[in-house]
């Protein structure tokens, strides 16, 4: 028994906290609460009137064009927090967010990996659907989160939200930009701490002018392809919260999803409803505050035929992401974030639920935040777990191919910690030319970690006639590892990358282009030979 | 639902962060009577949650589990309160009572550790209680307290380092005490 379980034991004699004290001190805080909520309705009233004026104005409508929306995605790389957002068309741009001192900023690249460059400080970047724009957010000193515009050449920065702004009551939140399909307007979330009453569904011309309300106690917009509509969530104060839609300009407002549970006497919500690519069908998640699990609905764009496909999901995730949802290009397949880790597919007929990123991420699944896209034209899918650190992207009929089976069981211990999964592809941070940075985890003694990293670089070496242009000790994921980067090793590969279980050493994944299995077959036999670490 | 998507949604709807406090007030509270009894544990973990709802804009939502960000704000009540409680302390000069911690009673199971923890600081007494009582892992240490990571991983090496001592000082007196007794 040491000390921690001793005083573990002595917790033990404290009591339970008595109902009495639960119900009066839950009485307390909505007390707190509602005296928020008087205090931002006051100013309301006085206001309200001038915000009509200043932000309604009509304006013409242009006809939207039939553009698909790009969705976010999200990835974290190893050493730096890394969100991925693919621009659509030519597919050849993707942003990204990293993690820089003081905040964030968005970087551009090609889907290669190569020629990254700064784009911009901030984070949560949307391509506008014709790729000429960004839509992202900053945040401010009080954390609050403005929106901004960029053109993708770094040109014509522009804020439109500010803490400021007429008839604005404090700093606001802007969350979930949705462009507009002809890339002119965006809607977005925006709300405000202490007067919830100016929340809602808010939408602006990229260029800053007529920023106004679509709809109050609203969120999580989702503008639908035809331009025509927006999907939101509303909530109905007595926790429970629904899709709604409206027109683009704010007008017809009605319930799609029904309050769900309403008999229940759990807290329920609906939550980032996504338009299917062909604007028949919406997807959404629906929560239950007594489960950090969400469920995966899918109903007509009408609201019937509401359906659970899928279990587990992760609901809306950080500030970073619009959306956890991701439909295929024929609609036909959903891509979602499960709080088991990782992320999943399920056939919209037929059910079938896939797995798509590999590795060992279950141990603490709610931590897992994470989102999935795909895009209209392109169709690649790129994930990233942001705690578990692994990722993966790849195009169309792609598979990952298990090219290892590590075997350490046998008095090898890997250093305590949690389990981890790291990247082997190096992504953005890739000099030109370089496909593979391999992370070799520090192990519990010297002797260990160089036997260990030995055979890796080994492996590598012997297997491909790999040698590495580089070695260096680096913080990776609050762990002192061992960096090797190699450069034209593994080059007929798109992605590759390396999981690390726990006691049983690396497992190296491969991914390889559609018809090239067989092929590689024997590379693989390789590898596989090579990667045997028994010590 | 995580509890960073219950703060997020609660920018909008104030009330849902009514399912904050479902979750964990019980804990919050548990904890601080067993640090400093149960009229303060009332008072202390209320206002936890008021400063809680008034501060939620500043959440950081990549956190899923709001509970350090909760014990931080209830850690720093208590010694806020316990600035004040010595003061009066000194001025009756008499001991609080309802204070496990402060006024053991040497009958009861535990004396023994309780003695222990009062050899201890109070800042290290919160580190450790956060570890040992609230389960908080060393990353959740870090950012209850607002310290570096490293910083939790030395001071709780020190001070359990220290209530080891502590109990084996106190497992020889026994023993001295039993032997001298025979």
């Amino acid at each position: 028994v040491n000390e921690v379980d001793l005083l573990a034991r002595r917790f033990d004699a404290v009591p339970e906290t008595d109902e009495t004290t639960v119900v009066r001190a839950r009485a307390e805080l909505l007390r707190v609460i509602a005296a928020s909520e008087v205090q931002s309705t006051a100013p309301l009233r006085r206001s309200s009137a001038r915000i009509a004026e200043s932000f309604w104005r009509p304006r013409s409508r242009t006809r939207m064009a039939l553009l698909a929306v790009a969705l976010f995605l999200l990835l974290t790389g190893i050493a730096t927090a890394t969100y991925l957002v693919v621009r659509p068309r030519e597919l050849v741009e993707i942003a990204f967010v990293r993690a820089v001192p003081g905040g964030h900023a968005i970087w551009v690249m090609r889907v290669d990996g190569t020629g990254s460059r700064l784009l911009t400080r901030g984070d949560a970047p949307s391509w506008s659907p014709d790729g000429k724009r960004v839509a992202f957010a900053r945040s401010g000193p009080l954390r609050e989160r403005q929106l901004y515009v960029i053109s993708s050449d770094g040109s014509g920065l522009r804020q439109l939200t500010r803490c400021d702004q007429r008839g604005m009551p404090q700093c606001g939140f802007a969350s979930s930009f949705t462009w507009s399909p002809d890339s002119r307007r965006i809607a977005f979330s925006l709300d405000f701490v202490n007067f919830t009453s100016y929340s809602g569904v808010y939408v602006t011309d990229a260029d800053g002018s007529g920023l106004h309300r679509l709809a109050r106690n609203a969120g999580a917009p989702s503008w639908s392809p035809d331009g025509k509509h927006i999907a939101f969530t509303r909530g109905n104060g007595r926790f429970r919260r629904a899709i709604w839609v409206m027109s683009a300009d704010g007008r017809h407002q009605m319930p799609l999803s029904s309050y769900p549970n309403s008999d229940s006497p759990h807290a329920t919500a609906d939550d980032a409803p996504t338009w299917s690519p062909d604007g028949r069908e919406i997807a959404f998640t629906r929560g239950s505050f007594d489960d950090p699990s969400d469920t995966v609905w899918v109903m007509r764009a009408d609201g019937s035929g509401g359906r659970q496909v899928a279990a587990h999901a992760l609901g809306r995730v950080t500030e970073f992401s619009s959306s956890s949802l991701a439909w295929s290009d024929d609609a036909t397949e959903l891509v979602y974030a499960s709080t088991r880790g990782g992320v999943y597919s399920v056939q919209l007929n037929g059910g079938t639920v896939r797995r798509l990123t590999i590795g060992s991420a279950d141990r603490n699944p709610a931590a897992v935040a994470l989102i999935a896209t795909t895009t209209a034209s392109g169709g690649w899918k790129r994930f990233a777990s942001s705690r578990y650190r692994y990722s993966v992207a790849y195009p169309p009929g792609w598979t990952a191919v298990k090219a290892t089976t590590s075997k350490l069981e046998r008095g090898f211990p890997l250093a305590d910690g949690p389990e981890v999964d790291k990247l082997l592809s190096c992504g953005d941070s890739c000099p030109e030319g370089i496909d593979v940075v391999f992370y070799a985890r520090k192990l519990s003694t010297p002797r260990m970690y160089s036997l260990f990293a030995a055979k890796e670089a080994g492996a590598l070496a012997n297997g491909f006639g790999c040698a590495p242009t580089s070695r260096n000790a680096a913080r990776v994921a609050r762990e002192t590892a061992m960096v090797f980067t190699y450069s034209n090793c593994l080059g007929n590969y798109m992605v590759e990358y390396a999981v690390v279980h726990r006691g049983h050493g690396f497992d190296l994944y491969l991914l390889a282009p559609p018809g090239h299995e067989a092929r590689d077959r024997a590379t693989f036999a390789r590898i596989l030979s090579t990667f045997r670490f028994t010590p | 639902v995580t509890d960073a998507e219950i703060v997020a949604r609660s920018l909008e709807e104030g009330e849902v962060f009514a399912v904050l406090f479902d979750r964990h007030f019980r804990a919050i509270h548990r904890f601080l009577r067993g640090r400093a009894g149960v009229d303060l544990a009332d008072e202390i973990t209320s206002e936890t949650f008021a400063i809680a709802f008034r501060k939620r804009g500043a959440y950081d939502l990549s956190c899923d589990d709001a509970r350090p960000w909760l014990y931080g704000i209830a850690v720093n009540l208590l010694r806020e309160c316990r600035r004040g409680e010595a003061r009066r302390l000194r001025a009756y000069a008499r001991s609080a009572d309802g204070s496990p911690l402060e006024a053991p009673d040497p009958e009861r199971d535990g004396s023994m550790v309780d003695a222990a923890l009062r050899e201890l600081g109070e800042q290290e007494r919160t580190l450790i209680l956060l570890h040992a009582w609230a389960g908080l892992s060393y990353e959740q240490l870090a950012q209850a307290l607002d310290v570096p990571i490293g910083t939790v991983r030395s001071r709780l090496s020190r001070v359990r380092e220290k209530l080891r001592a502590a109990l084996e000082l106190h497992d020889r007196a026994v023993a001295i005490t039993e032997r001298n007794m025979l």
